[in-house]
Formats: structure tokens, sequence, C-alpha cells
């Protein structure tokens, strides 16, 4: 508790709170562009925290993180075009309320449902990050290779692509992993002589240019797509009142309930995704209203997804702040932005800089507290401007920024070469549609499983099976079979179902 | 295993390009068999290749050029060979744009951060 009040202190600081406040509006302006997201934002800003304090450089970033999520509905709802791949659901009755001259209450469900969600998502953080935390110092080499292949499978069996693709990606992301030094011997692998490759391929170079250089050139795809098409109309609805109404409020509180909760248990888990719970929620919200119909301008159809996906961002932060792996693409960001900090991610997080550990815990609070407010002045006062700025300028801009990042992250051209060969290969997995995710999750994981694999064999003597005999990591290898078998078992029982169905 | 070291960095690699190897004939197997109709996608999306690989090589060149003419030129051409490629026309418009925010990330950089940029070999240190 003391910690908290530490870190609660530091937030009292002018220029952290400065900072946080910053990152929150910077991230509802992003979220709110189509095209950007919080991923290519923090992936930009990473090199700029280099030289901040950590204190200051990750109020920023978790402003960012936690308003980009909920920006992404301001466009959805006004426009019908989705800000961020999160708000794909509230586009679908946000913008039919829009349609029905409901813009103004859209937005503010949108935001009251974002704001709740998001403060759940913290209050989870805040109970389970350092708790879990505190248990994981004590478990050793044989549970940390047990959760690499536990990480590894559900980002395998729950990620967005077909299951052979996923694999595909995760074993690209092994692959890289595998480049520079080997663990226990130190030999160098896959280096080619070059020393910047000893320490392996930089990692915030390679999600700067996995998320920023290929959404470069995805850009100037879409663009030229576009001019042969022809510009793209834009009438926007008037926007009106924005706060909901108390009745509303009540009338939501069930959805929001378990849209959060959904979203704080996808959050939680690695590499099941954002997009997952926001599906899950909306499903789960147009099952439970019997009367309305769902896509047809109904508030519970803006405040599940809006709320599902603000509780997945500090969610997804439990298992990189406790254990060190991320739990989306978004929180491997976070790693990069530890790792420049000089600070280790995991589980001595917050018994050796507890400082850093639990600020990063409040500012998430603190964020979601802010976005309320700002959100609805964003919503009212720019959302008409956001939409309008000339996309190829900002391209620009981020194509500049990303490579000068690369740069700064180790003073060397090297990284932007490394920038370049991953935006490259961004762009061409989304064109193969190989999911970027379990590519990340691999090259954090693959070093993480081959050290503790050989610790594990050093311990034990070579021999295998102390990864079976340990029941923490017995029991962990359990449920990767299980989340690997999962979308098998999922098809056999509706084959059973049909089966019986079509007898009956 | 006569000399542990040489062979032990090698395992997992190889377990991995025998995993690729299982992959790959999967992936050929469920194409061959028509499982997933990949072929007329992927010329689809072969059609709207061109500018972004213009774009990257625009960028290749960048890299190579900021060696030679340090940071504040090349970033100002790239900007606008970026800016023009994405088809924005207002070029007096593009070029002041970018000259602003080429400046404005090398001032952040240099001197708000302390990471200097690199500047030309000429230039007096």
């Amino acid at each position: 508790l003391e910690n908290i009040l530490l870190a609660l202190g530091e937030l009292g600081d002018p220029s952290v709170f400065f900072f946080l406040f910053c990152g929150v509006t910077l991230g509802l302006v992003v979220g709110s562009m189509p095209g950007l997201n919080d991923a290519i934002t923090l992936a930009v800003l990473i090199p700029v925290t280099f030289s901040m304090e950590p204190s200051t450089a990750f109020a920023l970033l978790v402003g960012v993180y936690c308003a980009a999520c909920y920006g992404g509905s301001i466009p959805a709802i006004m426009l019908k075009i989705p800000g961020t791949a999160s708000s794909v659901v509230t586009a679908i009755d946000g913008h039919a309320m829009a349609k029905n001259g409901r813009a103004g209450e859209a937005l503010g469900i949108s935001t009251v449902s974002s704001v709740f969600g998001g403060i759940t998502s913290s209050l989870v953080l805040l109970l389970f990050a350092p708790a879990l935390a505190g248990y994981a110092l004590k478990v050793g080499p044989p549970e940390y290779f047990a959760l690499a292949i536990l990480g590894l499978s559900t980002v395998v069996g729950m990620g967005s692509g077909p299951l052979l693709k996923n694999l595909i990606a995760c074993a690209i992301g092994l692959l890289i992993s595998t480049v520079g030094m080997s663990p226990q011997t130190g030999y160098p692998r896959f280096t080619f002589d070059n020393p910047y490759l000893f320490e392996g391929v930089d990692f915030v170079s390679m999600l700067i240019g996995l998320f920023g250089v290929s959404a470069v050139l995805e850009v100037a795809e879409e663009l030229s797509h576009r001019a042969r098409k022809g510009k793209l109309s834009s009438s926007l609805p008037k926007i009106g009142p924005l706060l909901p109404r108390w009745s509303m409020v009540k009338r939501l509180l069930p959805t929001w309930l378990t849209s959060s909760g959904i979203g704080n248990v996808i959050g939680i888990i690695p590499g099941a995704g954002m997009i997952m719970a926001v599906y899950l929620a909306y499903g789960q919200a147009s099952r439970r209203s019997k009367h309305e119909k769902f896509g047809t301008g109904v508030p519970e159809g803006v405040a599940a997804p809006e709320a599902a996906n603000n509780a997945v961002v500090a969610s997804s932060m439990v298992p990189l702040l406790s254990l060190g792996i991320p739990g989306n693409s978004t929180s491997a960001l976070f790693l990069g932005a530890l790792l420049i900090q000089g600070l280790r991610p995991g589980p001595s997080l917050f018994s050796e800089t507890p400082e850093v550990g639990y600020l990063i815990v409040i500012s998430f609070l603190a964020a979601n507290i802010i976005m309320g407010p700002m959100g609805l002045l964003v919503a009212k006062l720019l959302s008409r401007l956001i939409v309008k700025l000339p996309r190829e300028l900002l391209s620009a801009s981020i194509c500049i920024l990303c490579l000068t990042g690369a740069f700064a992250v180790g003073n060397s051209v090297f990284n932007m070469w490394v920038a370049l060969v991953f935006g490259a290969l961004g762009y061409l997995f989304n064109k193969l549609e190989i999911p970027h995710s379990p590519v990340i999750l691999a090259v954090v994981l693959g070093t993480m499983m081959e050290r503790s694999l050989y610790q594990s064999l050093v311990l034990s003597g070579g021999s295998i099976g102390i990864l079976f005999e340990r029941p923490i990591s017995l029991v962990l290898l359990l449920g990767a079979l299980l989340s690997v078998a999962m979308p098998a078992i999922k098809v056999m029982i509706h084959r059973l179902k049909a089966g019986s169905q079509s007898r009956s | 295993m006569a000399s542990g070291f040489d062979e032990m960095p090698s395992r997992f690699p190889k377990l991995l390009a025998i995993v690729f190897a299982a992959f790959a004939i999967l992936l050929a197997a469920s194409a061959a068999l028509g499982k997933e109709k990949e072929s007329p996608e992927v010329l689809a999306a072969m059609r709207g290749f061109d500018k972004p690989l213009i774009l990257l090589v625009g960028m290749v060149v960048y890299v190579r050029t900021v060696d030679i003419l340090g940071y504040l030129i090349p970033s100002v051409l790239l900007f606008f060979f970026v800016g023009w490629m994405l088809g924005y026309r207002k070029h007096l418009r593009l070029a002041v744009t970018g000259l602003v925010a080429v400046l404005i990330v090398y001032a952040v950089f240099n001197l708000a951060l302390g990471v200097p940029l690199p500047s030309p070999p000429w230039w007096p240190a």
C-alpha cells in the first residue's frame, strides 16, 4: 500500500501529470484518425522517451495506450470508419445511432463505457500484477519454460488468423529470436559477423518497422485504390448533447459489467487480443437483449464493445508487468519501452523498482479518469477537424519519425535498416494474412524459452523430466496443450451438435 | 557431442528448420487440395504492390544517403517524396510542411532529447 501512495505522490508531480495529460490528448487524437492506432504511435514515441525520466516516459505512453483505444470510436460513430481495429464493432450500432440523430448520445455512451471498462481494468492490474509478480519470483526455470510454451500456445490457439498461419507466424518469430548470441554458450548465430546483430535483432527497431513503416506502405496502397474509386464523401452528422441520461446509465450498467469482465479475462491471457474481446462482448450483449434489434442503433451495441476494448488495455499489462510476457502486441511495445529505460521487465520490476512498477499501474487508473472529460471535449470540438486532416502529410511525418526513431534507439544507421526490413516484412505479412502478434510474442518468448530450457536441463542434470515433475510447470504445460487443442475440440463439438440436430 | 559447445546452439535452429519444412508441406497441401483459394487473392493483392515498393526503394535510398549527406537534407527530400507518392499535389505546401516537420524532429531529438542525429561528414563538429 505504501508503494501505491508513493506512486500517487509521484503522479502528483506536475511534470509527470503533464505528460500523462499529453499522452491522453495525443491518444485521443491519433485514435480518432483512421489509419493511425496506438501501436504505431507508441512505436514512434518510444525512441522519444529514451532520454526521459522513467516516470514521465511511462505516464506519456500509458496515456496514449488508454486514450487511443477510446478515440477509435469517434470516427466509428461519426463516419462508420473505425479509427482503430478495436472499434470495428462500435461502428455498427454507433453509426446507426448517429444516423438517427443521436450522434452525441452515442459518443457520450462510448466515452462513459470506455472509462468504466478502463477503470475496472486498471483495478484488475493493481490487484493482480504485484501479487502475481511476488509469486513469480519464487518459481524457477522449468516454470518459465512452461509459461513460454503456454504463451505461444494461446497466441496460436486464440490468434486472429487461421491456425496454420498463426503457427507459421510463431515459427518466424522464433527464428528471429535465435539471431544473436546463443544462451548459455554465447555462440553467435545468424549474425553474419555483423557486430550489430550480436545482441539479437533490436526489438524496438523491429516494432517500429512492423507497425510504423508497414503502416505507411499500407496507406500508399490504400490511397492509390481510393484515387481510382474517387473521393470519399464525408458528410458529418450533427453531434447534439453528449452526456447520457441517468436512466440510460442504469440501463447500461449490466452490459458494462459483463463486457468489462470479458475484456479483463481476455486481456490477462497472453496472446488473446482485443478484437476477440470486442466480438465476444458484442455477441454476449446482443444475445441477452431480447426486444431490440442490434445494428439499428442500440445503445448496448456501443456500450458493450467500448467497455470491453478498454477493459483489455490495462489488464493486458498484467502478464507483462508480473512475468515479463506481453499480453498483446501493444503491450509488447511497453516491453520495448522498459528495456530502453534499462529496466528489467518481469517479476523483479515490482521488487527492484517499485516506484516505476506502481507508477505504471496508477497511471492507467489516472489516465482513464482524465479520459472521461477530455474525451467528451475532443469528441465535441475536434471530431470534425480530425477526420479531415490530410493523410498524405501525416504518413510522410510518420515515415520520418519512424526512421529517425529507429536511429535514435541505438544511435546507429543499422537500426534504420532493421526498421526498413521489418516494415517490408510487416507489409508482406499483412498481404499474406499472417498475423503480427504471434511473431512479436514468439520473438520475446523464444529467447526466454531457450534460455530457461537449458537452465532447467542444467538443474536436472540433462533430464527432460524436470519439466513434468514440478506441479506448476506441469499445469502450465497442460494448459498449453488445452489451448492448442481448443479449436479442434470446438470443431468436434460443433459437428456432434450438427449431427444430433440432423438426426432429430 | 564431443564438443557440446558447437552442437548445443544449433539445436534450436535445427528444430525450427524441421518445423518450417512441416508447415511448408501443410500449406502447400492445403493449397493443392483447394481448401484455400489462394492464387486469385494473391494476384489481386499484387496489383497494388507498385506504390509501396517504390516507397520502400525510396526509403532504402534515404538510409544510404544519410551516411553521406547527414540527416537534414535527405529527410526533407524523403518527406517530399513520400507525400508526393501518396498523391499530395500541393507542392509548395508539401515542401514547407516537410521542412518544418523535419526541423521540429531534428530539434526534438538533438536538443531536447540529446540524441545527436547524423550530420554530414564535411560539417565541422
